[in-house]
C-alpha cells in the first residue's frame, strides 16, 4: 500500500506533480479529471503529459465475451510487473438506458494480483462516445505513461465492431479467441481481425483449440508475406498460466518490432489523428445536445418543422457551433 | 432529485463489496443493479477484506463506497475500513455506506465511527438512492 | 479401491460411449425429449379415471356456470397469476376452480399410484409418517466446538433424534481460525473447526452410532475436508464407519454459485471434488447420504421453485452421468443421494412440487440412467422453511409463517424438516426461539390427525393438475440447462448468476412497488411500539482467541514433516487423476489444517471468478 497522502482541496497542478512523481492516489485523481473533468482542468493536464505516450507501449486486448481476457490479463500483469511498472485499463458497456454501467471485470483478476504495488488498475464505462471506448481510456493511458508506466494493458468491450477504438488507441492489437468457431465468425464481421498483430486462442484445456489456430493461420498467411511481422497465433490455458509467459514475450518482440521498422511512427500517428477526431467530434456533440435541448436556433427550428432537408441546415447549426466555441 | 442519465451531469463512480467471507450476494448485487440504473458506475468488488477495499478505493477513485455485511462483522471489519481510509487520505472526499444485517443497536455505532448512512435490511431503492445523493451533495461531490 | 473403478471403466470403453451419447442426447434433445423416447411404451396402456360422459357434462356444466355466475371481471381474470415472495409468479396461472376437465387425461395408476411404488407421487415409503415419523433435525453451531458441544447435549436431551451442525464462515470458506481472512468472523453463525481434534471436541459423549449427523459442509471441497475430519474423529473415538448415520452436502452449485469468497475453485475443479465424494463414501460410509443437493440455498439467494428443483437435478443428472463414466453402475450409488428444498409462501404449489419432483426423479432415475432397484429411483428431501420470508418487523409474525410452511412440508411428503426459528432475521436461535420450532413439528405430528393419511391431497383438481403443471415446468427449465451443455457450462457461462442477480432485482422491485406482499412490512404495518423486543443471540466474542491458541499448540505438537509429505501426496494424486479423498484422509490424519488443504487444491485447481454482467 502506498504512503498516505494528505487531503485537501490541492489545485489541480499540486496533484499533477505529485502523480507524476509516482502517487498511486494523485494518478487515481488526475485520472478522475480526464474522465470528467471540465474542458480548462483537462486541457491543463494534457498540455502537460502531451506525447507521453510515445515512451510507452500500450497493448490492446479486444475479444468476445467469455474469452478470458481478464485472466489473460491478469496473469500478464503478473508477468510484465517483475520488471516494471504496468497499468490494466478495463471498460465496460454503459447501458444506453440510464447511462450507468456495471464495471464487474476488477473482481475478476484482483485475487491473482492484488497488493502489488507494480500494478495499477482501473475501471471504466464506455460512456457514450463513439467506438465504444470513451477519450478518457485514452487520456488516462497518457497520464500513466507520463508517471512512469512502462506497459499499459487496455481491454475493450469485447462487442466486436465496438472494439475497434481500443485497437486504434494501442501499439499493439492482441484478438483473443476461444475454440468455439462462433466467435472467430464475429470477429471476422466486425472487421477486427484484419488489424490483430497478435493472436490469442484461449481456454485450450476445454476443447481443441488447433481448428482455429490454423483458420487464423490461414487468414494471416497473406499479411504475414507482406510484413515482416511473423502475426503469432498462440494458444493459452489463462487458467493454469499455460502460454502467458510465450504472449508476453510476442508482445515484447511485437514491441521492438515496430521500433526498429517504421511502424511505429505509423501507430502513433494513427492515434494521434483518432484522438484529433474524437476530441473534436465529441466536444461537437456536446454542443450539438445543448443545441438540440434549447431548440431556439433558427436552421434547427426550420429542420424539425421539415422546412428545410439536414443538408440544407448543416451550414447554419455549423455556425452556431462556432460561435458557441469562440465565446 | 434522483440521478438521471443527462449526458452532461458528471456520474457518480460507486465501489461496493462484500465485506469479510459472508457468502450472501444477493442484497449486494441487487443495490448495484440499483445504482447502475440510476445511471452511476458501478464497481462489485465481491468480497473483500478493508485492506483489499481501500487498495481498490486508491485506484479507482469512486464517490461511494458501499459495504454489505451478513455474517456479523460490521463493528469489527466495517471500523477497520474507515480507519485504513483516514490513515490512506482518501476519507474526506468520498461517502462511506454499509448496509445489511445489522441489529439496530449497532447502527448509531457505525455512524459514530464514520459511516455518512447505515441501510438495515428493509432499505428501499428510493431511500438508497435519495440517502447517496444527499451525502454526496453534502460532502461537495456532487 | 477407485483405481479398481479406473481400470474397470478401461476396460469397459462401451460404458464409456454409452454414457457419451446420452450426453449427447440430453443436449440435443433435452430431458423431455429423452423421457418422450423412453416413456412411449407406458403412455399407450393408459386408462383414463374420468368417464366420458362426465367429462362431456361437466364440460357444459361449466360453460353456462362461467357465463350465468361469474362476473366479466372474474371471467377475465379466471387465471391470476399469484406474487409471492421467491414464487414462481407468471409461471403457471392459478384457476378460480378447478374441476376434473383439468385432468381430463389422468390414469390413477400411472400419474398417480400408491406410496411406496412407482411413480411415488404420493411418497417413498408406503406408510410414510405411520411408519417413519419425520425427523426432528435441529442446526446448531456457534463458537469453539466446546460451546457447541453443550447444545447438542441441551437439544438431545429435549427430543431432537438428529443434529445438524453449522460451521462458521471462516470454516465454510476454508481459512483457518488464525488467517487473517477469518478475522472479526470466528465462531459467529456456526462453530470454528480447524483441525480433527476440533471434530472430537465437537462430540464429545455423542454417541455417533446412534444420532444421525448431518454436516452442513455446502461445498464438495470443504466435504472433502471437514468430512475427513469427522470420520478420522470418529474413528479415533472408537466408531467404525459401517455404522456412522449422516448426511454431508457436497453441493457443488453451492461453491460455484451460491457461494461467493475470495477465492473460488473452478467449477470443473469443484464438480471433479463432487463426484470424488460421492465415489469415496458411498463406497466407505455406506450408511451416509453422500449429497444432499442444496436448492434452499440457492433458491433464497433468488430464483423460484422451480429453477431450484431444475438446477439440482441437472447436477444429480450430471454428476450420475460422471459416476457411469468412472465405471459405476447407478444402482450402486442412487440409493443414497438427498435433496433439500426450500418451502416458501406458495402453499398448495410447494405441496404440488414435491410430488412432483418424485415423480420426475423416479423417470429420469429409471429411464434414462437405466436404475433397476427401487431404492435409486427415491426422491428423499429434507425441507427448511423459507428464512427469507421471515421479517425483522412483528418476529412473532414468523411462527405463523414458519407453521404454514412446516404444513406445506407435511402435507408434501418431506423425510425431514426444519422450521426456521422467529428470530431468523435477527441472528442464530435463542434457544426460546429453538425450541418454538421443536414444537411446530411435534404439534403437527401428535395433536392434529395429518400424519395418519399418506399424502391426503391426493385427488384435489387443484393439486393434481398443479403437480402436472410444475413436472412440465421443471422439465422445461431442465431443457434448457441442457441446450446449454449442461449444469457445470451454465454456471461458467454466467448463465445461473445471470438468472439469480435479475430475479433478486425484479422481486426488489416487486416488494417496493408493493406488487409482493408482506404483512406488518408493506401492508398492515404496525405502530412500531405494538412489537415487542425480542431477545437477540450475541456470540460468544473469544472464540477467535481460543481457537488461535489451540492451533498453535496443535503446530508445535504434529510432524512437520508428515504433514508436508501428505500434502504433497494429494498434489501428486490429482496430477494422476485419481479420487482425492482418500489423501485428504491421510493429511487430516496427520493434524494438517483446513486452511492447507484448502491452499493445496488452489494450487492444483487454480483460482476461479464468476462473470457477473448486468
Amino acid at each position: 500500500m502506498p504512503q498516505g497522502s494528505r487531503e485537501s482541496n490541492q489545485p489541480i497542478n499540486k496533484i499533477l506533480e505529485e502523480a507524476l512523481k509516482g502517487d498511486r492516489i494523485s494518478i487515481s485523481k488526475i485520472i478522475s479529471f480526464l474522465e470528467h473533468g471540465n474542458g480548462e482542468e483537462v486541457g491543463k493536464i494534457l498540455k502537460e503529459i502531451d506525447g507521453s505516450a510515445k515512451n510507452s507501449h500500450i497493448v490492446g486486448f479486444v475479444g468476445p465475451p467469455g474469452a478470458g481476457k481478464s485472466t489473460i490479463l491478469a496473469g500478464l500483469s503478473e508477468i510484465f510487473a517483475r520488471r516494471s511498472r504496468v497499468a490494466v485499463l478495463m471498460v465496460d458497456p454503459s447501458s444506453p438506458l440510464s447511462g450507468g454501467a456495471f464495471l464487474g471485470n476488477r473482481i475478476r483478476m484482483i485475487q491473482m494480483i492484488k497488493g502489488n504495488p507494480n500494478i495499477y488498475i482501473r475501471s471504466f464505462s464506455s460512456g457514450f462516445s463513439l467506438g465504444g471506448l470513451s477519450l478518457g481510456v485514452y487520456f488516462a493511458s497518457k497520464l500513466l505513461a507520463a508517471c512512469g508506466f512502462n506497459t499499459i494493458l487496455v481491454e475493450g468491450v469485447g462487442a466486436g465492431h465496438l472494439d475497434v477504438k481500443p485497437l486504434l488507441y494501442s501499439h499493439t492489437r492482441v484478438v483473443v479467441l476461444t475454440p468455439a468457431s462462433g466467435d472467430i465468425i464475429q470477429m471476422i464481421k466486425s472487421g477486427v481481425m484484419e488489424l490483430g498483430d497478435i493472436y490469442v486462442v484461449n481456454k485450450g484445456d476445454i476443447a481443441n483449440p488447433q481448428y482455429v489456430k490454423a483458420y487464423i493461420e490461414e487468414i494471416v498467411k497473406l499479411r504475414r508475406s507482406e510484413k515482416s511481422w511473423h502475426f503469432p497465433v498462440i494458444v493459452t490455458e489463462a487458467i493454469n498460466g499455460k502460454g502467458l509467459e510465450d504472449l508476453a514475450h510476442e508482445i515484447e518482440r511485437h514491441r521492438t518490432y515496430l521500433e526498429s521498422s517504421h511502424e511505429l511512427d505509423n501507430r502513433n500517428r494513427v492515434m494521434r489523428v483518432t484522438e484529433l477526431k474524437d476530441v473534436v467530434s465529441s466536444y461537437i456533440n456536446k454542443i450539438m445536445d445543448d443545441i438540440i435541448n434549447e431548440g431556439s436556433t433558427e436552421s434547427l427550428i426550420t429542420f424539425m418543422n421539415y422546412r428545410s432537408t439536414s443538408i440544407e441546415a448543416m451550414p447554419g447549426i455549423l455556425y452556431e457551433i462556432l460561435k458557441r466555441v469562440r465565446s | 432529485m434522483l440521478m438521471t442519465s443527462s449526458k452532461n451531469v458528471r456520474r457518480v463512480k460507486v465501489l461496493i463489496a462484500k465485506l469479510g467471507l459472508d457468502t450472501h450476494w444477493r442484497g449486494a448485487i441487487v443495490v448495484a443493479y440499483m445504482l447502475r440504473n440510476a445511471g452511476m458506475d458501478v464497481i462489485y468488488l465481491g468480497n473483500a477484506m478493508p485492506d483489499d477495499i481501500i487498495e481498490a478505493a486508491i485506484d479507482e477513485d469512486p464517490d461511494v463506497i458501499g459495504v454489505s455485511s451478513l455474517g456479523g462483522a460490521h463493528i469489527s471489519l466495517g471500523k477497520e475500513v474507515i480507519e485504513l481510509a483516514k490513515r490512506m487520505g482518501i476519507y474526506e472526499s468520498k461517502v462511506f455506506v454499509i448496509g445489511g444485517v445489522i441489529p439496530p443497536e449497532d447502527e448509531k455505532k457505525l455512524i459514530e465511527l464514520g459511516y455518512d448512512a447505515v441501510f438495515g435490511p428493509g432499505a428501499t431503492e428510493k431511500e438508497i438512492l435519495t440517502v447517496i445523493n444527499q451525502k454526496l451533495r453534502e460532502k461537495g461531490i456532487l | 479401491m477407485f483405481n479398481e473403478a479406473r481400470s474397470n471403466m478401461v476396460g469397459r470403453p462401451e460404458i464409456a460411449s454409452y454414457v457419451e451419447d446420452l450426453a449427447k442426447e440430453l443436449m440435443e434433445n433435452g430431458v423431455s425429449g429423452a423421457l418422450s423416447k423412453r416413456l412411449k411404451a407406458e403412455e399407450s396402456r393408459r386408462v383414463n379415471l374420468y368417464n366420458e360422459e362426465a367429462l362431456k357434462e361437466i364440460g357444459e356444466k361449466i360453460s353456462s356456470w362461467l357465463e350465468r355466475r361469474l362476473s366479466e371481471e372474474d371471467r377475465r381474470s379466471f387465471k391470476k397469476a399469484p406474487y409471492l415472495l421467491l414464487g414462481s409468479k407468471e409461471r403457471i396461472p392459478r384457476p378460480l376452480i378447478s374441476t376434473p376437465l383439468d385432468l381430463k387425461d389422468i390414469d390413477y395408476v400411472r400419474d398417480i399410484g400408491f406410496p411406496g411404488e412407482p411413480p411415488f407421487v404420493r411418497g417413498i415409503h408406503p406408510n410414510m409418517y405411520r411408519g417413519k415419523k419425520f425427523t426432528i433435525r435441529p442446526i446448531v453451531g456457534f463458537g469453539t466446538p466446546e460451546d457447541t458441544n453443550k447444545r447438542i447435549h441441551f437439544l438431545l436431551r429435549h427430543g431432537a433424534t438428529g443434529i445438524n451442525i453449522v460451521f462458521d464462515l471462516p470454516t465454510i470458506q476454508e481459512y483457518d481460525s488464525d488467517h487473517p481472512y477469518a478475522k472479526g468472523q470466528v465462531g459467529l453463525c456456526g462453530v470454528a473447526i480447524d483441525t480433527v481434534e476440533d471434530m472430537k471436541a465437537l462430540f464429545k459423549n455423542v454417541p455417533l452410532n446412534e444420532i444421525s449427523i448431518s454436516l452442513t459442509t455446502h461445498y464438495p471441497s470443504n466435504t472433502m475436508i471437514l468430512g475427513s475430519m469427522f470420520l478420522v474423529a470418529a474413528e479415533e473415538m472408537g466408531y467404525k464407519w459401517e455404522d456412522l448415520r449422516g448426511t454431508v452436502q457436497n453441493d457443488p452449485i453451492m461453491e460455484a454459485v451460491v457461494r461467493t469468497s475470495p477465492e473460488s475453485l473452478p467449477p470443473r475443479a469443484i464438480f471433479k471434488i463432487h463426484v470424488d465424494n460421492i465415489e469415496f463414501l458411498r463406497s466407505k460410509v455406506p450408511k451416509w447420504n453422500y449429497v444432499t443437493y442444496n436448492g434452499y440455498n440457492l433458491r433464497e439467494a433468488g430464483v423460484d421453485e422451480i429453477v431450484e428443483i431444475a438446477v439440482a437435478f441437472s447436477t444429480a443428472l450430471e454428476a450420475s452421468l460422471e459416476m457411469m463414466r468412472r465405471g459405476h453402475r447407478p444402482d450402486d450409488f442412487l440409493d443414497r443421494m438427498a435433496f433439500f428444498w426450500g418451502i416458501g409462501n406458495d402453499f398448495f404449489l410447494e405441496i404440488a412440487r414435491m410430488r412432483a419432483a418424485r415423480r420426475l426423479w423416479y423417470r429420469i432415475t429409471r429411464y434414462i440412467l437405466g436404475a433397476s432397484k427401487e431404492r435409486s429411483w427415491w426422491c428423499r428431501f429434507h425441507v427448511q422453511t423459507s428464512g427469507i420470508s421471515l421479517t425483522r418487523e412483528e418476529p412473532l409474525n414468523n411462527i405463523a409463517r414458519a407453521t404454514l410452511h412446516t404444513l406445506a412440508g407435511v402435507l408434501g411428503g418431506a423425510q425431514s424438516i426444519h422450521a426456521s426459528a422467529y428470530d431468523e432475521a435477527y441472528s442464530i436461535p435463542t434457544e426460546a426461539a429453538h425450541l418454538v420450532s421443536l414444537r411446530i413439528q411435534q404439534i403437527i405430528q401428535e395433536e392434529t390427525g395429518i400424519t395418519d393419511v399418506v399424502d391426503p391431497l391426493a385427488g384435489s383438481f387443484y393439486v393434481e393438475w398443479l403437480t402436472n403443471e410444475v413436472e412440465k415446468e421443471v422439465v422445461g427449465e431442465m431443457d434448457s440447462i441442457w441446450k446449454i451443455g449442461g449444469i457445470i457450462n451454465a454456471i461458467e457461462e454466467g448463465w445461473l448468476h445471470r438468472k439469480i442477480a435479475e430475479f433478486a432485482y425484479r422481486e426488489q422491485v416487486m416488494l417496493e412497488q408493493g406488487v409482493i406482499k408482506v404483512v406488518g412490512v408493506n401492508v398492515y404495518k404496525a405502530d412500531k411500539t405494538l412489537t415487542p423486543p425480542i431477545d437477540v443471540f450475541r456470540y460468544p466474542e473469544d472464540a477467535e482467541e481460543r481457537q488461535r491458541r489451540k492451533l498453535e499448540t496443535i503446530r508445535s505438537l504434529r510432524s512437520k514433516e508428515r504433514v508436508e509429505n501428505s500434502l504433497a501426496r494429494i498434489v501428486e494424486a490429482a496430477a494422476r487423476g485419481e479420487n482425492l479423498f482418500p489423501y485428504v484422509i491421510d493429511a487430516v490424519r496427520e493434524r494438517a489444517t483446513e486452511g492447507e488443504i484448502f491452499n493445496i487444491f488452489k494450487k492444483i485447481y487454480g483460482i476461479w471468478r464468476p462473470r457477473i454482467s448486468i
